[in-house]
């Protein structure tokens, strides 16, 4: 028992230290590559220098100070992408207004929490933190990469992603400060005025600060952060990705967003995706959505298992999700599920948790393929991961192998609470039934459940 | 601030110190004090040896080995005691009374846009305008020794101005040294208005910074461009003009890691002067803290001593009869009986791998009757151990860093102090460091270390007298002086009881019914908490949303004015987790917390509402 207790030290105390490296090197050997963009690649090693896919091919050699992995029988895909998340962040929804567009879950970054340990486990090495759905404009966004062992939330960014914000369409906002505050939005029609508001604040106060720059007028306007992130978004610096179901709620955002001209934006759920597939299409808009998740409230009961197959097959840039730190360790399946339904091809299914999403989060020039010079971001699978079967045995992140299937102990905290008591087995895999798009809102329509 | 201002504010000061008469401490005849032959603790790296120390006029006027008392000083025998520069407190909320600070919840009807005052944003507050000569809080600080603090006012977002304060004096006007010392924040945001969450607090303090930025601008565009656009008063923005200048720090309360980051993150982004404030997990940034400059002020409230660790220390039957009393209370419930029944399969399991290898290494424990212990358990209280060692030894770790670190005591109690610092130098903290950060580190980050800090000629007289050197256990304060007014204190009778020990009073006082209110995300929740019993005490949780379901309280322990518990409650349809409620009484009033996993924990306060008849006069007449 004591030795166990040692090894388990020993464990963690490596994976502390280890963690002073933002970057690694890994030269994983004799592996089925799934590169997404270049096809399969057979019987091939896969070298990882200092952080940045370095070369792919067969008998690739390196010094004894690299790792080394065998990988015969074993395959290897970029690692997986999730567009919507709500894991390592303390906070989720500011949802006392409409309108939250100055506020930024990367303030609320959160490196200890053992999700993102178990997000490596399903193969996840970057997700999107997002803002909650309680806002019409909710927060900005973060894109980060699991590396799972920093301590300081800066590390965890993905540096020089582009910015991101959440907006919410339907039931949400409706019912938080509708039915909660007895504001607008209450009805879909209020919805849109909500957003043509705060485009028109947003450029007003661009042309306030332009006036006042070019001297036009002497004195400063007040300073607002979230004018200034309304005008960010008009100037095109920040990526909307938009919770919404119903198709004709999509088709009014994009026609709010034609007449402000904004064109980047990721539809998020977009369960009703199937019925404007042309039109998302032509617009240029994204879609993420679920495998097969739908009907927990009224407005997303019409919906399809065919949604990402119908959407991708349309010409419409569509990734899969998981939106709940459950479903983050298995998109893999969820992948797979566009293949049962859709009949989608291997790489086409793989694309939807890879390069797609990648391409959503405006990242696709760093990750979501096996392509030299593209960051070390790699998982790999015991099997193919689109068997029922297969299961991530290594997930890397820029080089640094942050989950070993065979080093994986089971207390993998960061940070004890030297208060706290040790926590029996219930109390720590309770379920949280919570709608985590909806945290931190219940007090504001209701007071019970 | 400015130095001719501090030197105007003390000859002031001074001016009405000898015109003052405090009869509740000392009828002051004289303004001259000679006490001698006692031990002079003149820095805390420097001792004077056996001496004598003359005070005129609230100065040290002077301290040598052989004097003679002049004849208008009162002579105070020292009798070999032990004399120390007085404390000076980092930060605290010395004489502001806790009602003050509170938000008035005036019916706002829009949450996103509520006035300043609704979410505790009131920079534009001075810290000595709030303070209370008479609160009971100032007798706290010196009869443990403390004659000066930067006091910073109650509230949340932006509570208001830090002042410097000195101990002695009628009035909040005698007693303030600097009116303006800092700007306090906590990244506290205030349920159900903007900002309630971190998020909205960062983004908030983020508006708040530039627009005051901004008008600073404008006011000086306005003043030099006659028929400009005039730039709208606003108190609030005013007040942080001076930190955008850098003409007055941040005080930021960090009490953990996390806290710490993003106080540095936003220090990076706008480029004030950061003071950290309460900080209880910062071992880890101490090199981060001291390239970038920051001011730290270490917290004084260090982690609890674990109860089962206590209780190995007094033999394993209490811990026994608890155990088997938490099994009890467990087993209520169709749904907790189902749930247990997986938890104790899974125990069971482990328990059974633990017994396995316990097989394998009997021969070396073959003597020792030892239950077999789950391995996992095992580990996570070793992880717990060595956390519990890193908190408690986070002052050490500061001094070894070579940062000059001051105490808060915003958390932390002033009457823990010395036990606290016992904890803290059993941990690693040197002698001289702890009086360093009750002494000359607070008077240098304060910028008032020409005036107080050490016992020179010159300086102030504030020190104490203890009647044996300072650190040894049975040590007490008897006397303080701040700026040459003398307060006695009475020696306490120790307490028969080895701390940590609830009294039957207090278990006494404990039985009744309590009306509590929690602060959950959703509002907030009222009920009562009902005590019964003599010596094993029960306790009952009802809600007055849902009275028809009482939840039993299990895995109580009682400490020394605490109870701790747990109770089943319900966050969701069907769905039930333990909660922990950790109470702590201050006679018919109590405070503390309840913690859910994963939900983190909501402040509860509480009073007595009823006491039972029988149990009362039971004890009354017992007591008499």
């Amino acid at each position: 028992m004591q030795k166990n207790l040692i090894t388990i030290l020993f464990v963690l105390g490596v994976l502390l230290t280890g963690t002073a490296q933002e970057s690694g090197s890994v030269l994983i050997k004799n592996a089925t590559l799934i590169t997404i963009t270049d096809g399969v690649k057979e019987d091939t090693d896969l070298l990882i220098k200092d952080g940045k896919i370095s070369s792919m091919g067969a008998g690739l050699s390196v010094g004894s100070e690299v790792k080394v992995i065998d990988a015969e029988g074993m395959y290897v895909m970029p690692g997986i992408i999730d567009a919507h998340s709500h894991i390592a962040i303390d906070a989720v929804n500011e949802a006392t207004d409409p309108v939250t567009a100055q506020v930024w879950v990367g303030d609320a970054l959160n490196p200890f929490d053992v999700n993102i340990y178990r997000a490596l486990a399903g193969g996840v090495t970057i997700s999107h933190a997002m803002h909650g759905s309680a806002n019409a404009i909710g927060g900005q966004c973060e894109t980060i990469k699991h590396r799972w062992g920093v301590t300081d939330p800066e590390d965890m960014r993905m540096k020089d992603a582009p910015r991101t914000i959440k907006f919410a369409l339907g039931e949400n906002p409706m019912r938080v400060h509708g039915e909660g505050q007895s504001i607008v939005p209450a009805t879909r029609m209020g919805m849109e005025q909500v957003f043509r508001n705060s485009f028109e604040e947003g450029k007003a106060y661009a042309a306030a600060w332009k006036n006042f720059a070019s001297g036009k007028s002497k004195t400063p306007p007040q300073y607002s952060l979230q004018k200034q992130t309304m005008a960010d978004i008009i100037a095109g610096d920040i990526i909307i990705h938009c919770h919404s179901y119903r198709a004709d709620e999509i088709l009014m955002l994009m026609d709010v967003l034609e007449d402000y001209g904004v064109n980047k934006i990721c539809f998020q759920h977009v369960n009703e995706g199937f019925k404007v597939a042309p039109e998302l299409a032509a617009f240029g808009a994204h879609a993420s959505v679920f495998s097969d998740w739908w009907a927990y409230k009224f407005e997303v009961y019409y919906s399809t298992a065919y949604n990402a197959a119908i959407l991708a097959k349309n010409g419409v840039v569509t990734s899969i999700n998981s939106d709940s730190r459950e479903l983050i360790r298995h998109l893999y399946h969820e992948a797979a599920k566009s293949q049962k339904y859709g009949g989608l091809s291997d790489e086409d299914a793989l694309k939807l948790i890879t390069i797609n999403p990648a391409i959503q989060l405006g990242i696709d020039d760093r990750v979501g393929s096996l392509e030299k010079g593209k960051d070390g971001d790699v998982v790999v699978f015991s099997k193919h991961p689109l068997s029922i079967y297969a299961v991530p045995q290594y997930t890397i992140v820029d080089g640094v192998v942050r989950f070993d299937v065979n080093e994986d102990p089971s207390d993998m905290r960061l940070d004890i609470d030297p208060e706290e008591a040790i926590p029996t087995f219930m109390e720590k895999t309770e379920h949280n039934h919570d709608d985590s798009c909806l945290q931190d809102v219940q007090g504001h329509f209701s007071h019970k459940h | 601030m400015k130095k001719t201002t501090l030197h105007l504010c003390l000859a002031l000061w001074t001016f009405q110190a000898a015109a003052q008469i405090d009869y509740d401490v000392y009828p002051e005849v004289t303004n001259t004090y000679f006490i001698n032959d006692v031990h002079i603790q003149t820095s805390p790296q420097d001792s004077f040896g056996l001496g004598d120390i003359l005070i005129k006029d609230g100065r040290i006027s002077q301290i040598s080995r052989s004097m003679t008392a002049p004849d208008d000083a009162y002579v105070i025998e020292g009798d070999s005691a032990f004399v120390y520069p007085a404390f000076i407190a980092g930060l605290s909320h010395a004489g502001i009374s806790k009602e003050e600070g509170k938000k008035d919840r005036p019916k706002v009807k829009f949450q996103g846009y509520p006035p300043n005052s609704v979410v505790g944003i009131t920079p534009e507050k001075k810290a000595f305008e709030l303070v209370d000569p008479t609160n009971e809080s100032i007798k706290k600080m010196k009869s443990n020794g403390f004659a000066m603090a930067q006091v910073v006012p109650r509230g949340t977002l932006l509570p208001g101005q830090g002042s410097v304060m000195v101990f002695d004096g009628e009035s909040n006007q005698d007693m303030v040294l600097i009116e303006s010392v800092s700007q306090f924040m906590q990244m506290k945001g205030t349920r159900g208005f903007y900002p309630s969450t971190i998020i909205g607090v960062m983004a908030k303090w983020r508006d708040l910074y530039n627009q005051a930025a901004t008008l600073s601008q404008h006011q000086d565009i306005s003043a030099r461009t006659p028929q400009s656009k005039r730039a709208k008063k606003d108190a609030a923005l005013e007040a942080l003009i001076p930190v955008t200048k850098k003409e007055l720090p941040m005080v930021v309360l960090t009490n953990k890691v996390k806290d710490l980051h993003k106080a540095l993150a936003l220090k990076k982004e706008l480029g004030y002067n950061l003071v950290v404030a309460e900080v209880q997990q910062g071992w880890s940034l101490t090199e981060r803290l001291k390239n970038e400059q920051v001011t730290v002020l270490l917290s004084t409230k260090l982690p609890k001593e674990k109860k089962e660790d206590k209780e190995e220390k007094k033999g394993d039957k209490k811990s026994d009869k608890k155990h088997a009393k938490s099994k009890d209370a467990k087993g209520k419930g169709a749904e907790k009986m189902n749930a247990e029944k997986m938890a104790m399969g899974e125990a069971d399991k482990m328990k059974d791998k633990a017994k396995e290898k316990m097989d394998g290494d009997k021969k070396s424990k073959a003597d020792k009757k030892e239950k077999p212990k789950d391995p996992e358990v095992e580990a996570m209280k070793a992880r717990s151990k060595k956390a519990f060692e890193e908190y408690v030894g986070q002052a050490a770790a500061f001094e070894k860093a070579g940062i000059p670190f001051a105490f808060s005591f915003l958390e932390g109690k002033p009457e823990n102090i010395k036990k606290t610092l016992g904890r803290m130098m059993k941990s690693g903290l040197t002698k001289e460091a702890a009086l360093a950060a009750l002494t000359t580190n607070p008077a240098r980050i304060l910028g008032i270390d020409k005036e107080v800090g050490t016992l020179e000629k010159g300086k102030l007289a504030n020190l104490f007298v203890s009647d044996a050197p300072y650190f040894d256990k049975e040590s007490n304060i008897k006397m303080l002086f701040v700026e040459g007014s003398m307060t006695e204190f009475e020696v306490k009778k120790k307490k028969k009881k080895d701390g940590g020990e609830a009294s039957s009073d207090f278990k006494a006082n404990l039985v009744g019914t309590w009306a509590y209110e929690v602060e959950t995300p959703g509002g907030p929740m009222d009920g009562s908490v009902i005590i019964k019993g003599t010596d094993d005490l029960s306790v009952t949780v009802t809600s007055d949303d849902d009275p028809e379901e009482p939840r039993e309280g299990r895995d109580i322990t009682l400490g020394e004015e605490s109870i701790s518990f747990v109770i089943d409650v319900e966050v969701g349809p069907g769905l039930e987790v333990p909660a922990t409620l950790e109470l702590e009484f201050n006679g018919d009033s109590f405070s503390g917390t309840v913690s859910i996993d994963e939900m983190g924990s909501m402040p509860i306060t509480g009073t007595k509402s009823s006491s039972p008849e029988h149990n009362h006069h039971h004890d009354h007449n017992h007591k008499h």
